[in-house]
């Protein structure tokens, strides 16, 4: 009796052990890898076809604090939507809290804050190239190529520390770093004019050669007095090689020569923590989104716009208008969120009139005008 | 499925009898064995699970989660050995479980979650699961479940000293020590117990860069400590006196995710004394007991990021009055009220106030009917109110006894709230006064069968449950996004099976005890906000769950103990995209005790867990330990 009652039991423990649930895993199409060129660099062939398809654009998901579920989503000039290409190809997750992407050669840096890296990703197979680990205290937020093996590493922590990096991935890598006390917060950088513009608790700019302490300088507003820019916004520029940044209420504009403040243009609604602005491809159109509402502002005609262009309260109030950007296209991509929800946000295409552009496919074959990227999308970089 | 639940109720209602008398909260001391009556507040029909005594024994070391964990069904949710854990019953969440202790509410009035990691299973001499919202004793809250510890009043003829130490991997250190004395109609037991451990053990970091590399668990390590007193005095008219007094502290960095920096610091450091004070008694057809209790909680948390550093500190107290009757006039009917009174005072300075407090009076009427000698039943309804609101809940169950040992059946049903925790309300800033408590409706059916063959007992249990879980709590952020506040947020239905069973043989010198629980929980949530999340399994509830127990004693000399512990892949977002592993874990025990001829006791044993080195993570990202063992010896004099 009691052998059956033991072989009964090992074959249940057996049977049991053998049955797992497997997570639905999508295939990787083959566009992402394959060697049809998918960076803004490499020249696409005339062989081919039109509607070959190619990554448009990728999204950035930063993922719950805390969790590691930072993604990378990529979005086909067809339509076709890939979830999570980094964990998919490389059998990791991307990490705690990524929040943007440059492309510098042939790779993508990507910053990820509590995990304190920067992932360097081949930017066609998307396999990781090297993971740069920060060994100071910092919040890695957002990366900049300052010319040659240098990148610059902003911090968005409170302790202030500001990162130069060297890149240098030959065979013999070695990863120089230099950590400057800024004494401010930093979010977003541009480069422009030989100067590096750096965004955070105040607008700071260097001379790429010679990043330090002591060169640091700071764009005052009209009223002489320093100001924050937006942590999630971009540093954008213009056709005539001027800065556009949030700055609390105003969107400002600022000679990149001269580092004063040229225009401050009021929009309603505003604030730091979730507006967004960015360009025209053309350079001619600054767009700004306040909640649901997106602004257009004409770069010679700057005056303060009194209605949106549109709104794009779709009657989902629980989700939060999260970020906003331009497309090569001159489409404007909406990322809405659901907080309360570990579950991945929606983004929207719309043209200038406010329009739906695309509309995809949900998990149950129903068309609706979003895409799902990652959770908690917060940046979209576009392939030219 | 529907059909066979349909059958059930029509058994228990159109049928009678059954047996149980009602013994009174008594304790037995036979030999070694403490055998525990039901308590008078246990449900005829619902489901309640006791953690044997021989479990109990093994497990002296750990901590209550880590014993949940391999033998029940309670859901575990870990950041690893020594570190916050919370436990869920039936897909729920941590939040709506209760933890008794001596039948008192010790949860925390602010969080709600109780952190089963602070439970040394050496302070527990018995462990009760009550499964489901039915269990409503100590008022309501418990819409998953209840996990109630009790101690044990062990009269002993003479001193005796109980020496514990136990040596494992990752340098931890146990050492316990249990002093009992009677006299007369007095007892008394002193316990004191000390853990500490560097707890840096050795995974395989495969998530944060793109090589695979060995590390050692970081800013783990934790001490524990605890004295526990009990009093315990029988008075000439049969009343009975106790008081319990324990203390707890708890010193423990908190280690960070895989993925997370490592140069993070988090300490977290807490010290709780808990006293309960009872006398309870019988006078004629009158049963009485009278409760008071007082727990006070300190908690300190640093969190350190280089040069920055924040620190919360946060003091809580709670007094609690309670008076149980019982009127034992009527044959086959138990009539009984509680009335029990707490207040709660919390301070924190994440509060505007800097203090926030609670009035909570609840009086509960229940009464048990032994209609035949096969069927009871028992209903009650608690009206509370808490501070300026007012709330009814109830819970009705049925036991019927088909053929004797061969098969029961048993049903309940209940509907229970969970009023919103005082951070929930009051944290500064978020909190959100104009929150409405969680409301839970929930139904379980069972069949029990204890067949014996021969040196064969058996024992089998099979439940269906199903539950509702209305306006469930969540925090988001709200405004201009820097500000997290909680809302009614979604709709919850739980439902699923849960089974137990236990064979026990006597062959020659030989005792064989083969026992296993299986739970299958389908957790989904109901709200449509549009998220993917409508219909799919709520986050870190895993759908399969088993664990199995082989043990074998010899002669009552050596034993063996062989455990498996099984948990499927737990979601670990809304939408079912990401997930955590499903794992097995084998654990060991072999150990023998020597008898002395003037009664004293030395046992020696050797525990191996995570026999295979499964990889497994609890929370996400967070990895437990490889094969880990413990020595331990005991000596009882």
């Amino acid at each position: 009796m009691l052998k059956k009652i033991l072989i009964l039991f090992i074959c249940t423990i057996n049977a049991l052990s053998c049955t797992k649930i497997e997570p639905k895993k999508d295939t990787i199409p083959p566009f992402i890898t394959d060697t049809i060129p998918v960076d803004d660099t490499d020249t696409i062939p005339d062989v081919l076809p039109p509607t070959a398809e190619r990554t448009r654009a990728i999204v950035v998901g930063e993922g719950q604090f805390g969790y590691g579920t930072g993604s990378l989503t990529s979005l086909s000039n067809l339509g076709s939507v890939t979830q999570d290409i980094f964990r998919r190809i490389n059998n990791r997750p991307l990490g705690d809290v990524p929040q943007s992407l440059v492309k510098i050669g042939n790779y993508y840096y990507i910053p990820v804050n509590n995990s304190k890296k920067v992932e360097v990703v081949d930017s066609k197979t998307f396999k990781s190239i090297e993971t740069m680990v920060i060994d100071e205290d910092v919040i890695p937020m957002y990366a900049v190529h300052l010319g040659g093996d240098s990148i610059a590493v902003s911090d968005q922590s409170i302790r202030n520390k500001f990162m130069i990096m060297d890149i240098n991935h030959g065979k013999e890598r070695k990863m120089v770093r230099r950590y400057l006390d800024l004494g401010i917060q930093t979010y977003q950088m541009k480069v422009i004019g030989g100067k590096l513009f750096v965004g955070g608790t105040s607008l700071s700019v260097f001379d790429i050669g010679n990043i330090t302490v002591a060169s640091r300088r700071t764009v005052l507003n009209s009223n002489n007095k320093p100001f924050q820019t937006c942590d999630f916004s971009k540093i954008t520029i213009d056709k005539n090689g001027n800065l556009w940044v949030v700055t609390g209420s105003n969107i400002s504009c600022i000679d990149v020569k001269t580092e004063k403040v040229i225009k401050e243009v009021y929009i309603p609604g505003i604030n730091l923590r979730v507006s967004s602005i960015d360009m025209c491809p053309k350079g001619e159109t600054v767009y700004v989104c306040a909640r649901t509402k997106i602004y257009a502002v004409q770069v010679d005609n700057p005056i303060p716009p009194k209605e949106p262009i549109f709104n794009h309260d779709n009657n989902d109030a629980d989700w939060t208008s999260y970020h906003m950007s331009v497309s090569n296209e001159n489409t404007i991509f909406l990322i809405r969120v659901l907080y309360g929800s570990i579950t991945r946000g929606r983004v929207f295409e719309y043209n200038t009139d406010g329009e739906i552009v695309n509309y995809y496919n949900d998990s149950s074959d129903r068309k609706q005008p979003y895409f799902r990227a990652g959770i908690f999308p917060h940046f979209i970089y576009y392939i030219k | 499925m529907r059909k066979f639940i349909i059958v059930i109720l029509i058994f228990i209602f159109c049928k009678s009898t059954y047996a149980q008398v009602g013994i009174a909260d008594s304790t037995f001391n036979i030999n070694d064995i403490s055998v525990v009556e039901r308590s008078e507040n246990s449900r005829v029909g619902s489901r309640v699970t006791k953690i044997e005594g021989a479990i109990l024994d093994q497990n002296r070391t750990k901590s209550l989660a880590e014993l949940l964990n391999n033998n029940s069904t309670i859901n575990i949710k870990s950041m690893g050995q020594g570190a916050l854990s919370t436990a869920s019953f039936r897909g729920t969440s941590s939040n709506h479980t209760q933890v008794l202790w001596n039948g008192i509410s010790i949860n925390s009035a602010s969080i709600g979650s109780f952190d089963f990691s602070q439970v040394p299973i050496y302070f527990t001499d018995n462990i009760s699961l009550y499964h489901g919202g039915s269990d409503q004793q100590s008022g309501s809250g418990a819409l998953g479940g209840s996990v109630n510890f009790t101690n044990n009043d062990t009269p002993s003829h003479k001193p005796s000293i109980s020496l514990l130490s136990e040596y494992g991997s990752n340098n931890t250190i146990t050492e316990g020590v249990t002093f009992r004395v009677s006299k007369n109609r007095f007892t008394s037991s002193t316990r004191l117990y000390y853990q500490q451990s560097d707890n840096d053990y050795r995974y395989l970091n495969k998530v944060y860069s793109m090589d695979s590399y060995f590390e050692r668990r970081q800013e783990a390590d934790y001490k524990q400590a605890g004295v526990m007193q009990e009093f315990y005095y029988k008075t000439l008219k049969g009343g009975k006196f106790s008081l319990i007094s324990w203390w707890q502290f708890d010193d423990r960095s908190l280690p960070q995710s895989t993925l997370s920096a490592k140069s993070v610091k988090e300490q977290l450091t807490s010290q709780n004394i808990r006293t309960i004070a009872t006398y309870k008694a019988v006078k004629r057809e009158h049963k009485y007991k009278i409760t008071l209790a007082h727990l006070n909680g300190t908690l300190d948390h640093i969190r350190e990021l280089g040069t920055f550093s924040e620190q919360s500190d946060n003091t809580n107290n709670s007094v609690i009055s309670r008076v149980d009757y019982e009127f034992l006039g009527v044959s086959k009917v138990d009539l009984g009220a509680t009335l029990n009174y707490r207040y709660d005072v919390i301070n924190s300075s994440k509060y505007e106030d800097g203090s926030v407090n609670r009035n909570t009076i609840s009086t509960r009427i229940y009464t048990k009917v032994r209609a035949t000698r096969r069927l009871h039943f028992d209903a009650d309804v608690t009206l509370e109110s808490v501070d300026r609101d007012q709330y009814a809940i109830y819970g009705v169950s049925a036991g019927y006894r088909v053929f004797d040992k061969l098969l029961s059946v048993k049903a309940s049903n209940a509907y229970n709230h969970r009023v919103p925790t005082l951070n929930d309300l009051y944290w500064n800033p978020g909190g959100n006064p104009d929150l409405k408590p969680e409301t839970g409706f929930s139904w379980d059916a069972s069949i029990v069968t204890e067949p014996s063959i021969g040196r064969l007992n058996m024992k089998f249990e099979a439940t269906y449950y199903h539950m509702d879980i209305d306006n469930w709590i969540m925090w988001i952020p709200k405004g201009n996004g820097y500000i997290w506040s909680p809302v009614n947020f979604s709709t919850v239905t739980s439902q699923g099976l849960e089974f137990d069973w236990k064979f026990k043989l006597d062959v020659k010198n030989t005792k064989h005890t083969l026992s296993g629980t299986y739970c299958y929980a389908h957790s989904v949530d109901n709200s449509n906000h549009g998220d993917d999340a409508q219909g799919k399994q709520l986050p870190y509830i895993p759908r399969n769950k088993w664990n199995g127990n082989y043990e074998i004693w010899f002669k009552d000399i050596a034993w063996f103990n062989y455990n498996l512990s099984f948990t499927d892949v737990r979601f670990t977002t809304a939408d079912e995209e990401y997930y955590t592993d499903a794992y097995l874990q084998h654990n060991a025990e072999v150990g023998g005790q020597i008898r002395f001829k003037n009664g004293s006791l030395l046992s020696l044993s050797l525990k191996l867990d995570n026999i295979f080195d499964a990889y497994y993570e609890s929370t996400q990202y967070f990895p437990m330990p490889l094969k880990m063992y413990r020595i331990r010896a005991e000596f009882k004099f």
